[in-house]
């Protein structure tokens, strides 16, 4: 059974955290987050550049102060700052701890944000068109009640908690992608001497170099999966594949054939 | 399936990495990268999930206790449904949302649970965590609305990440199907409670106030040669100096037959609201009044095109067999042809979506791309109307060609539709089934079902009968039509005759207070009220009609419709022929 003992109907059992006293809220670890977050970027930069410092300061408000912020514009905010702020480097990439504290600092920013979105009844727009999104934002801005959502397929929770296992693994999720980047990046150039061979200003081998690399691990992660997946499709599954399979192949001729039986059909009727 | 969210993240991480590393910007291509690692892993550790574990998950319902596949509900009782979610391996899915699927014919009560409900809205549903191998449970309480079949298909589950990145559906199948009785009213007798007769005859058998075997002294007459010598009254005849005969009563069963009326029109509606659930619910009713004093009761039920007969009996037994019957007869298994419609392609669509969401799955249910036709939102419209004519042709094993002919056929595909809609349990209402132009009734065919029915029935019965009809004559312009000869004919057997007619609303003559029009401003409550006045008017002149006829008539609305029809027995019984007394 359940490690909650509480069977209540419709009982969230996600909101049973909050009684513990480890548990911590999700607007309290989403606030500690951005603030964390929004430190480590902001140290990262001169405190000289006026320009930087009166943006990072509008971003905390609007990261702190409004709740319903969308988790893309927030990166987009933050893509723009590192951009402006930082000088290129000519030397190639400055994989150097600081580099990597501000990549855990963005991801941690972004893992808490749309955490505490998703778990809040946010205007998560799944799915939905761009016009449904306003519209779901306006309703929850509004505080309509839940039943309004769940007609756009929104999530929704009244009260949520992040415990201290789940912070734990959030911090993972924010150590390990900026790692694994920092590993793959080391490896960028592969060869010193490709740009010459290959007839290319440097950053775009590295670039050409970094794609084929991400893609060639996002093929074969998929091609791994699809290998699990498929052997444990029910039968069902399988024939509508195999058929849906058939279909591609034949599909001009069948429908031309059928297309004729209709249209001789209804001039026989007529 | 990917979420705009992260549909968006994935673009601006992109882009970011891009212009990161072309612009030699180390940091910003640093975090955008970490981003996009952060979704893939994500994605991973989803697919995982929703590949792997979740079809590790077992739902057991419980229904009133019990886990069997089958059983037997009633309708407006409340029934107490309980739903677990059993891993049968250790899993660790962090949101989820399980909902049990509603059947039509069911409406989930929420009065008993407000403090719940602060919580969740729909109390067939939960959002929950799974981990390891404990199971998560949910209940709730609710009622079957109409007569007929109740199927429980299964719980449809959602599973999202906690980062809202991505979404994905699923079902699992947990098939229980019931049988719904309908639940007879206990009706007050009107007979009376003063004793007005010496002998009191067994329970079922009645004093017909007509020469017979009976108990109870009718009449002393003149002796007739071949009188037996036992009934002669001797001292009556030594009185008056000359021979009398004693005449006693008859003592008969009085039985009750009811003709239901199961055509087309009424079936049509929401479960619960059809003309056939008040007629069903009358009909019950009526039995088990009739019962309760041993009276035999047999049923007729009627539809477009046959009637099949019950003979009559009396018991627990028979009344069981009786709502079992009526029951059977609710169920709506052959409804009329459909035309194909946009909104019956969207509900079907959306029915598959809960239903089958496995079979939707683009990655399993290909379709082969086309640039034709040229218009997106037509384009997308034909690759879904291919996605469901694959999955319908999987559910009915249709022929390996029968999904071109489904894409192109449209009156296949709404038979397909149709049948698919049915089966999930749906009512026949717009857009399963459509109303034949503005008119719902077949009254050819029915009348002569019931025309014929009636007089069988007559032609087989003794004297002092009872014959109820439950038939849906409102919307006839000239009632009861060709009906009538057969209701002479049974007059003229001395039977009494009941018609009880179904009706949404109190539409007994009089009912409708025409002041308050004036206040009506919207176009809705105008019209409800006109309808509502058409049905009044449709009723004084039923009622005038068969009045002429001999005939009593009750509406279904009215709480006294069955009480009429006791009165009417109570008649029967007696012999005489009106309530004020005249034989």
């Amino acid at each position: 059974m359940q490690d909650n003992p509480d069977r209540r109907p419709g009982h969230n059992i996600l909101a049973d955290t909050q009684k513990q006293p480890d548990a911590l809220s999700a607007a309290a670890a989403y606030i500690i987050f951005a603030g964390l977050s929004a430190l480590f970027v902001s140290l990262w930069f001169s405190p000289n550049d006026s320009i930087i410092t009166i943006m990072i300061a509008v971003f905390l408000m609007m990261t702190l102060g409004i709740r319903f912020w969308s988790v893309a514009l927030i990166l987009l905010m933050v893509q723009a700052g590192l951009f402006l702020a930082e000088p290129g480097s000519i030397g190639g990439y400055s994989n150097s701890p600081g580099s990597s504290l501000v990549a855990i600092g963005v991801l941690a920013l972004l893992i808490s944000c749309s955490r505490y979105l998703t778990l809040t009844s946010s205007p998560a727009p799944f799915r939905l068109s761009n016009r449904s999104s306003v519209q779901v934002a306006f309703r929850h801005a509004t505080r309509e009640p839940r039943k309004d959502f769940a007609e756009f397929g929104v999530l929704s929770r009244h009260d949520s908690t992040v415990s201290s296992g789940e912070l734990f693994t959030m911090l993972a999720r924010t150590v390990i992608p900026v790692v694994a980047i920092s590993g793959i990046l080391q490896l960028v150039p592969l060869d010193p001497d490709t740009p010459e061979i290959a007839r290319l200003i440097p950053p775009a081998v590295r670039t050409i170099t970094l794609g084929i690399i991400l893609l060639v691990i996002c093929v074969l992660a998929n091609s791994f999966l699809n290998i699990f997946a498929w052997r444990r499709h029910s039968p069902s599954e399988a024939r509508v594949f195999l058929r849906s399979e058939l279909s591609k192949w034949i599909h001009r001729e069948v429908s031309r054939v059928s297309r004729r039986r209709i249209k001789f059909r209804s001039s026989r009727r007529h | 399936m990917i979420t705009n969210r992260a549909q968006w993240l994935i673009l601006l991480g992109v882009a970011g990495s891009v212009v990161g590393t072309l612009a030699n910007k180390g940091l910003l291509a640093h975090a955008s990268l970490a981003v996009l690692a952060w979704i893939f892993g994500e994605w991973l550790l989803f697919r995982w999930r929703v590949e792997l574990q979740l079809r590790h998950l077992r739902c057991v319902r419980t229904v009133n206790g019990s886990t069997s596949e089958s059983g037997t509900l009633w309708t407006g009782r409340r029934v107490n449904v309980s739903v677990e979610i059993i891993p049968e391996r250790r899993v660790r899915i962090p949101f989820i949302r399980l909902r049990d699927w509603q059947p039509e014919n069911l409406t989930i009560d929420a009065a008993d649970q407000l403090a719940l409900c602060e919580t969740n809205d729909w109390p067939n549903e939960i959002d929950t965590s799974i981990s390891g191998k404990a199971s998560v449970e949910f209940s709730y309480t609710a009622r079957a609305k109409g007569a007929g079949h109740l199927a429980f298909r299964g719980v449809s589950v959602c599973v999202f990440d906690l980062q809202g990145l991505f979404i994905a559906k699923r079902f699992i199948p947990a098939r229980q199907s019931f049988k719904v009785l309908p639940t007879s009213a206990t009706v007050d007798a009107t007979a009376p409670t003063v004793k007005r007769v010496n002998a009191l005859p067994p329970p079922g058998i009645h004093r017909l106030q007509r020469a017979g075997m009976g108990c109870e002294l009718l009449e002393l007459r003149e002796y007739v040669p071949g009188d037996p010598p036992k009934a002669i009254a001797w001292k009556v005849s030594a009185r008056r100096d000359q021979l009398m005969t004693r005449e006693y009563e008859s003592e008969v069963p009085v039985r009750t037959t009811m003709f239901v009326d199961c055509s087309f029109g009424t079936k049509h509606g929401e479960f619960g609201e059809r003309p056939l659930d008040q007629i069903v619910r009358l009909a019950a009713s009526i039995a088990r009044s009739a019962m309760s004093v041993r009276d035999p009761v047999g049923l007729v039920m009627c539809d477009d095109a046959n009637a099949r007969h019950m003979a009559s009996g009396a018991g627990d037994r028979h009344f069981f067999q009786m709502l079992d019957r009526l029951s059977e007869n609710s169920i709506s298994t052959s409804p009329p042809p459909v035309q194909f419609t946009q909104q019956l392609m969207d509900e079907t669509w959306r029915v598959a979506e809960e239903l089958h969401p496995e079979l939707l799955v683009p990655k399993i249910n290909q379709v082969p791309f086309t640039w034709f036709p040229i218009r997106r939102s037509k384009r997308l419209e034909r690759f879904r109307r291919t996605r469901l004519a694959a999955v319908l042709t999987e559910l009915y094993s249709l022929p390996a060609d029968q999904p071109q002919n489904l894409i192109f056929d449209n009156a296949r595909m709404a038979e397909a539709c149709q049948r698919f809609l049915i089966d999930a349990g749906y009512g026949w209402t717009w857009p399963v089934v459509d109303r034949r132009g503005n008119e719902l009734h077949d009254w050819h065919g029915k009348f002569e079902v019931l025309s014929d029915a009636l007089t069988r029935v007559v032609a087989r019965s003794h004297d002092h009968e009872l014959l109820v009809l439950l038939v849906d004559l409102l919307d006839h312009p000239d009632p009861p039509g060709r009906l009538a000869n057969a209701i002479r004919l049974a007059r003229a057997h001395h039977h009494r005759v009941v018609v009880i007619c179904p009706c949404p609303d109190d539409c007994r003559p009089g009912s409708h207070n025409f002041h308050d029009l004036a206040s009506k401003q919207s176009l809705s409550r105008l019209l409800s009220h006109a309808e509502r006045a058409r049905r009044i008017s449709s009723a004084e002149k039923l009622q005038k009609t068969l009045r002429r006829l001999g005939v009593a008539v009750a509406f279904a609305s009215d709480g006294r419709a069955a009480q009429l029809v006791l009165a009417e027995a109570e008649l029967a019984r007696s012999g005489r022929t009106s309530r004020v007394g005249s034989r």
